[in-house]
């Protein structure tokens, strides 16, 4: 056969039933793409445009930054980013430390029963709504209710302390109600860490402390680091919990908006929000650099 | 050392009983709250009684208010689904530019806080004329529910078995009729998985609802909220207890009818 | 003859990769025809496409003389074996089995029958109400293909189907399908990388690598032929001697091997080609069995290995070129490394591929 003959590849045209194919994908993502720009990213615009140019407020509405600079120019503002930061911080670091060990210990029990049921009482809260375990707290923590009777009943104390409408009050109910979203990503981890690699190490020599440190923890690094990014990024634009823990008296961002919000101030409100939303991008961004690392650590163990 | 006499194991399960205790605390009190006989927060209760339910059952507003909460949760719920099983399939059946763009465009809601989101909502409402109306908040819920019904339906059909799809439609079955009787099978874990979250997302909503609202037309935990911020009576105890009640059996229901696994990826995922 | 399927000059290409390079085919209606060769050389590509579940780039599909090329896979007289098998294990056998006839809306009694029947076919009488996790692998196999029968293609496709059986039931399977497919009579396209079964099995073999077809014969033509010499290395084992034809006329063929002159019956170019002279070991005789041979040469014995049945050896010829010979194990009595050894085979044996 002549080597001429060959004839070059020409993509054929192959008719409706080709293109009917080619473009198959776009009836199904068509309502979803629809519905999610038209309205949670024409949201997110409105939110922009509002906080610059406040069209829904009396009078004439201009071109205007003085939302922004009101609030990045008066340091009561500051304080409260400061304040529903540093709650943020305390709320994930307690939930760690009760949620790290509590993993740890499911995965450790050897009967399937208990460690389901564990798994239900560390799960079944999140069936309950926000407002009814808010609640249960301000049962549990008021002057007049469980804990200060129990305490005064010990002879603890003579005179109630004081749990709620303050800082107190906002991270216990924070931490009980964010728990689970930090167990669980640490439990999809531990059980990963097979018993081959700890008895490996127990076997160089390592004593259980250096075998924690050396294998455990960085194995679980990964479920540690996600576990806190949505405990925190759920920390800080929480509203229900530390409004009515904190009775008005601790002012965080989203109380911010909700005041703004009451007080028809849509303006400020929208630049709060969008603060509020920029905090939640950068720290995402930040502890996922954070996060990828930890992964090709966790990766490096395991291999 | 036998396991069972490890102290460090010990200390460990002691202390996740402890953690245990304090997750049940607040529901037990509650509770303990809901048939007290004193119209003001105090512990030990001086009786108990039923009053409290029997007041509830008086409170129009609160009735009214469960049914939108129903309502506008069913519609969301159904809603992702549908739509959420539509793009995972587009998703994760067909390469084509601009896929990872359409993914992070999908999942954007889930990092921007639902109080942002929630100011913004109102304000786009008002520009509708759509304030107040449960179709605002059906949307607004939608938009906090789907990225989920993603994400989950997504993970489900990238596990399901592609060839059997290949083998029905070699076999002679159109593509609906595939969907239906080969893929729709295999997903059905994450299908109830996302549902039943979708649901229960939507029902405790309040950050985003909280301003779609009008006073005569609220849901249920905004009107628990500002019922709450008015009176502390243990009417709110009596209602806490039964949507306990109701959670129970929703818990019993998720542990018989889900994987643990899958539960646990869900809530890995950050589902919330 | 009827041509049941046929490839025009087909390619399929994904991004970069040519997984199907201009291929064309003709396969005979009631035939038994294979795609053979090394993982990743486009057999299931090929497969797919006739399917109807992968679509070419370049090229035309008939499938009885209609033009299928873009039609999706439910719309063809096609069905498949798949490698894995993809068995709906939420169904039962039956269910899986009536799947296709459902679809047909073909009445329940009707169906009832033809499920009961193909079942007796492939010889699982009355395993229509078992889950598909209770089948052995075996079992597996055969309800795959009473699903894919069931409808009465009119080519069935097959995937490797035997590949995740253990060597036993597969030689066994084999015997059974060739059978099978007798007595329905049905075109098979059998896709396997195993040149055993392949050779054990099909009435006609094309041979693929990468992505294109290097030749189409029955099992016996592509053994004692082979035209490329890829052909050649990949079905059975072949000694290679790279040569130029010094002559070839009607009374024969003399190739240039090094200093040897190699005598073959016919060749694929003209005289002053470079060409490959390709040897089956089986082919080559040592000591007295060499006398009288059109090839015939002296060398030396460098290495001999048992292998049961059969003896290899390893010998230099005194031109340079090494060859292994492969021989009975009575006729290998007396070979040892170092001995001298007549070597030589007959002139019908040399095979001269071109290039
Ligand atoms: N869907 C696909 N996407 C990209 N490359 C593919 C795809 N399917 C097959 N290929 C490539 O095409 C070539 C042929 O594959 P295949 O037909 O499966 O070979 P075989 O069945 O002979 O092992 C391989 O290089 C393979 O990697
Ligand atoms: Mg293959």
């Amino acid at each position: 056969m002549a080597q001429a003959a060959i004839p070059q590849i020409v993509a054929r045209r192959g008719g409706w039933r080709a293109a009917l194919r080619r473009y198959a994908h776009v009836p199904l993502l068509t309502p979803a793409v629809g519905l999610t720009v038209a309205v949670f990213w024409v949201c997110m615009a409105v939110l922009v445009v509002m906080s610059v140019y406040p069209f829904l407020a009396a009078g004439t509405p201009r071109l205007t930054l003085a939302a922004w600079q009101r609030l990045l120019g008066d340091p009561y503002y500051w304080g409260v980013v400061g304040t529903t930061l540093r709650l943020a911080f305390v709320v994930t670091a307690l939930a760690l430390a009760l949620g790290y060990p509590a993993a740890y210990a499911i995965s450790k029990i050897q009967r399937p029963g208990w460690a389901l049921a564990a798994y239900v009482v560390l799960f079944a809260p999140i069936l309950v709504s926000v407002v009814v375990r808010t609640y249960g707290w301000l049962l549990l923590l008021s002057n007049t209710g469980v804990v200060n009777y129990l305490l005064r009943a010990a002879g603890l104390v003579r005179e109630p302390i004081p749990l709620i409408f303050n800082e107190t009050g906002i991270i216990i109910a924070m931490v009980h109600i964010l728990l689970p979203f930090m167990v669980f990503p640490i439990l999809s981890v531990v059980g990963q860490v097979g018993g081959d690699l700890k008895e490996a190490a127990m076997d160089l020599g390592a004593n259980r402390w250096v075998t924690f440190r050396r294998v455990t923890l960085p194995l679980t690094a990964p479920g540690v680091i996600s576990g806190c990014q949505i405990v925190f990024t759920l920390t800080i634009s929480a509203f229900v919990t530390p409004f009515l823990m904190g009775g008005g008296r601790v002012q965080i961002l989203s109380g911010l908006i909700y005041r703004d919000m009451e007080a028809v101030n849509l303006g400020f409100a929208s630049v709060v929000a969008l603060v509020l939303l920029a905090l939640a991008v950068v720290i995402l961004a930040a502890s996922n650099v954070l996060a990828r690392r930890a992964y090709r650590r966790a990766e490096v163990e395991r291999a | 050392m036998r396991p069972g006499r490890d102290p460090v194991r010990l200390a460990l399960l002691a202390f996740l009983w402890l953690v245990v205790a304090f997750m049940l605390a607040p529901i037990v009190f509650t509770l303990v709250f809901a048939f007290s006989d004193a119209s003001y927060l105090i512990f030990p209760p001086p009786g108990y009684s039923l009053r409290w339910f029997a007041k509830l059952f008086e409170q129009r507003a609160l009735f009214a208010a469960a049914i939108n909460s129903l309502v506008v949760a069913t519609a969301a719920t159904l809603a992702s689904l549908v739509v959420g099983t539509a793009a995972a399939l587009g998703l994760v059946r067909y390469r084509f530019f601009g896929r990872e763009l359409l993914r992070t465009l999908f999942l954007a809601p889930l990092i921007v806080p639902r109080i942002a989101f929630g100011v913004a909502m109102l304000i786009y409402a008002v520009v509708l004329r759509r304030f107040g109306g449960l179709d605002s908040l059906f949307l607004a819920h939608l938009m906090v529910t789907l990225p989920f019904a993603i994400s989950i339906l997504t993970a489900a059909l990238v596990s399901a078995d592609r060839s059997l799809e290949e083998a029905a439609a070699d076999l002679g079955a159109p593509p609906l009729v595939t969907f239906w009787k080969v893929t729709l099978p295999q997903i059905r874990t994450g299908l109830a998985v996302s549902g039943f979250f979708a649901f229960i997302v939507s029902w405790d909503q309040v950050e985003t609802s909280l301003f779609l609202v009008k006073t005569d037309n609220m849901t249920l935990p905004v009107a628990m909220f500002y019922y709450l911020q008015r009176q502390q009576d243990p009417v709110i105890a009596a209602l806490s207890a039964l949507l306990i009640g109701v959670a129970a059996v929703g818990a019993v229901i998720a542990v018989l009818t889900v994987n643990p696994r899958d539960l646990q990826r869900v809530l890995s995922a950050g589902g919330r | 003859m009827d041509v049941d399927v046929e490839l025009r000059e087909v390619s399929k290409h994904f991004g970069a990769i040519v997984a199907v390079d201009r291929v064309s085919l003709a396969i005979r209606r009631g035939e038994f025809f294979s795609l053979l060769g090394p993982s990743g050389c486009g057999k299931t590509t090929t497969l797919r496409m006739i399917g109807g579940l992968e679509f070419p780039t370049a090229g035309e599909i008939l499938l009885r003389g209609a033009v299928v090329t873009d039609l999706p896979a439910y719309r063809r007289a096609t069905n498949m074996v798949f490698q894995h098998l993809a068995l709906f294990p939420h169904l039962t056998v039956f269910e899986n089995i009536a799947f296709g006839l459902r679809l047909r809306r073909e009445p329940p009694s009707v169906i009832a029958r033809k499920v009961d029947g193909v079942l007796q076919l492939v010889d699982l009488p009355g395993y229509g109400g078992r889950e598909i996790h209770q089948l052995s692998g075996g079992q597996k196999q055969r309800v795959a293909i009473a699903r894919a029968l069931v409808n009465e293609p009119a080519v069935l496709l097959l995937d490797e189907p035997l590949g995740s059986l253990d060597l036993k039931l597969r030689l066994a399977m084999q015997t059974e399908l060739k059978a099978l497919q007798h007595r329905v009579g049905t075109t098979f396209i059998y896709v396997t990388h195993d040149q055993g079964e392949a050779l054990t099995m099909s009435d006609r073999i094309a041979v693929m690598n990468l992505g294109r077809v290097e030749q189409v014969a029955t099992s016996q033509e592509i053994y004692a032929r082979p035209r490329t010499r890829f052909v050649a290395g990949f079905i059975g084992e072949a000694n290679f001697l790279d040569g130029r034809v010094a002559h070839a006329g009607p009374d024969g063929v003399l190739v240039a091997v090094n200093g040897l002159r190699v005598r073959a019956e016919a060749a694929p170019a003209p005289a002053g080609a470079a060409v490959t002279v390709s040897v089956r070991p089986e082919h080559v005789k040592l000591g007295v069995a060499a006398d009288g041979a059109a090839n015939r040469w002296t060398g030396r014995i460098e290495e001999v290995t048992f292998m049961g049945a059969v003896v290899r050896a390893r010998v230099a010829l005194d031109g340079g070129p090494r060859l292994v010979a492969e021989l009975h194990n009575d006729a290998a009595a007396g070979l040892a490394p170092g001995a001298a050894v007549a070597v030589g085979w007959a002139a019908g044996h040399t095979v001269v591929l071109a290039g």
